[in-house]
């Protein structure tokens, strides 16, 4: 195979994981919304979002983790949002900063999915809370922590890995990778 | 490698003071959405719809099985009960004949508002656990406005706070940011009512405040919304000697985890 045609190849082939992915944050955003409300225990629902950020920044590290929480945040901060970039902004530091991790895990482990789970779901609640805090909404600390982040992380950590394991899948497809034999 | 790296912790960095401008400009809420919200809210909002309806009907598909049992049963006092509002209604068909006359005698104004109902589906919830917010399939085209009122037949929902052209975006009452003002019922002594990070429903009434279990509250004049809609039962009350106030739990009469069909209203002028 020639210089030309293998970068042809690879460049098809990030077109195509881009749009993937972009497809991945739209079904996501859709499901939560509507079908995931079903999965509320207590009145609260796991962090699908969350789920996908960590699987694609353990696999893959910031700059997807930071793309994927960024457009998916974004995309709640559009529909169901007040102020603008309150989501985009939380979801997509806590996609580039799990994603950091990336060159120092082991990517065909669940013990990363479910720790990273945790890690992401207090690193993301208590990014939004900071920001609605300064935007004058009175919400308890103790009372969020108790009522909300400890149950949703608990939550997050017994699905992740479950999800991780279909997206490592989806992404070992040879669309997918950048590797080519 | 490293350059790579650096340079996606500079973007990064860029997006994030970009977005901290747009949250400090935008968090003083908006009403109307931009044309970029409102052609993504109009695209996805029909997605939305299909798929919140088959949660619903699948939900309701096993929730029949398991209420195969209690129908019947359930049918014999539903009957009785027709049976006797029928009655009740009529004795009060009578009163409202009498009432209007005797108004008519005394040359009062209609009291009581007429409104127009729009009938709509939500289509989606919010996704997170903080508030509680969900979307609706009529907008603009529909003639729903910001601050119109949201019920079902059970009492107060919430209230619209955008509008796109077939979408628009409901705080629901259990909302944390959301303060109606209103009155017992019984007593009419008035109080603020808020929703708090558990879907929960508090009121602040004054301390000496009449106000026991189970006691109906609706709206007042002086909210935001029409005034006389109901909106639940006194669960528990609470004192507090030294803040010189009640707290009080309400149960809200609206099933908010099994919310399907809505009606925005709206006051019908008067000419009609």
């Amino acid at each position: 195979m020639g210089e030309s045609t293998l970068n042809i190849e690879l460049s098809r082939r990030k077109i195509v994981r881009i749009l993937i992915i972009s497809l991945l944050i739209l079904i996501n955003f859709i499901l939560e919304s509507t079908l995931f409300q079903y999965t509320r225990v207590f009145g609260v629902k796991p962090d699908f979002t969350i789920i996908l950020i960590t699987s694609y920044a353990i696999m893959r590290g910031s700059a997807f983790g930071g793309f994927i929480g960024l457009f998916s945040g974004l995309l709640q901060d559009l529909i169901f949002g007040n102020a603008m970039g309150i989501n985009g902004l939380s979801y997509m530091i806590t996609g580039y900063l799990i994603g950091q991790s990336n060159e120092n895990v082991f990517k065909d482990s669940f013990v990363p999915s479910v720790i990273f789970n945790i890690g992401a779901v207090f690193l993301y609640q208590h990014l939004f809370f900071l920001i609605t805090y300064f935007s004058k909404t009175n919400i308890s600390y103790t009372h969020a922590l108790l009522n909300i982040i400890i149950p949703q992380s608990i939550y997050n950590a017994i699905l992740g890995p479950i999800a991780y394991r279909l997206i490592y899948k989806l992404d070992e497809k040879s669309f997918m990778n950048n590797k080519i034999y | 490698m490293r350059f790579l790296k650096n340079k996606l912790a500079v973007i990064t960095v860029i997006i994030a003071c970009a977005l901290i401008i747009t949250v400090a400009f935008t968090s003083k809420g908006r009403t109307r959405p931009t044309t970029f919200e409102s052609f993504v809210g109009s695209a996805i909002t029909p997605v939305q719809k299909v798929f919140f309806k088959t949660g619903e009907f699948f939900k309701n598909t096993f929730g029949t099985l398991f209420e195969l049992k209690t129908l019947k049963k359930d049918n014999k006092t539903l009957t009785e009960e027709v049976v006797k509002l029928k009655e009740e209604n009529r004795k009060l068909y009578q009163m409202a004949l009498e009432n209007k006359r005797l108004r008519d005698l005394l040359e009062f104004k209609e009291s009581n508002p007429k409104y127009e109902y729009i009938g709509a589906s939500i289509t989606g919830k919010d996704p997170g656990n903080w508030f509680d917010i969900f979307t609706i399939d009529k907008g603009m085209k529909n003639d729903v406005e910001v601050n119109d009122s949201v019920i079902t037949g059970q009492g107060l929902v919430g209230r619209v706070i955008e509008v796109g052209s077939n979408y628009s975006k409901v705080m629901a009452i259990i909302d944390e940011r959301s303060s109606i003002s209103v009155i017992v019922n019984r007593t009419r002594d008035t109080g603020i009512v808020s929703g708090n990070v558990n879907s929960e429903l508090i009121a602040v009434m004054p301390l000496e405040s009449d106000i026991v279990k189970g006691d109906d509250i609706i709206t007042s004049d002086f909210s935001t919304f029409y005034k006389g809609l109901y909106i639940g039962k006194v669960e528990s009350v609470e004192k507090q000697e030294r803040k010189l106030q009640k707290l009080v739990k309400i149960k809200t009469s609206v099933d908010f985890k099994r919310l399907e069909e809505v009606f925005v209203i709206k006051q019908a002028t008067l000419a009609d």
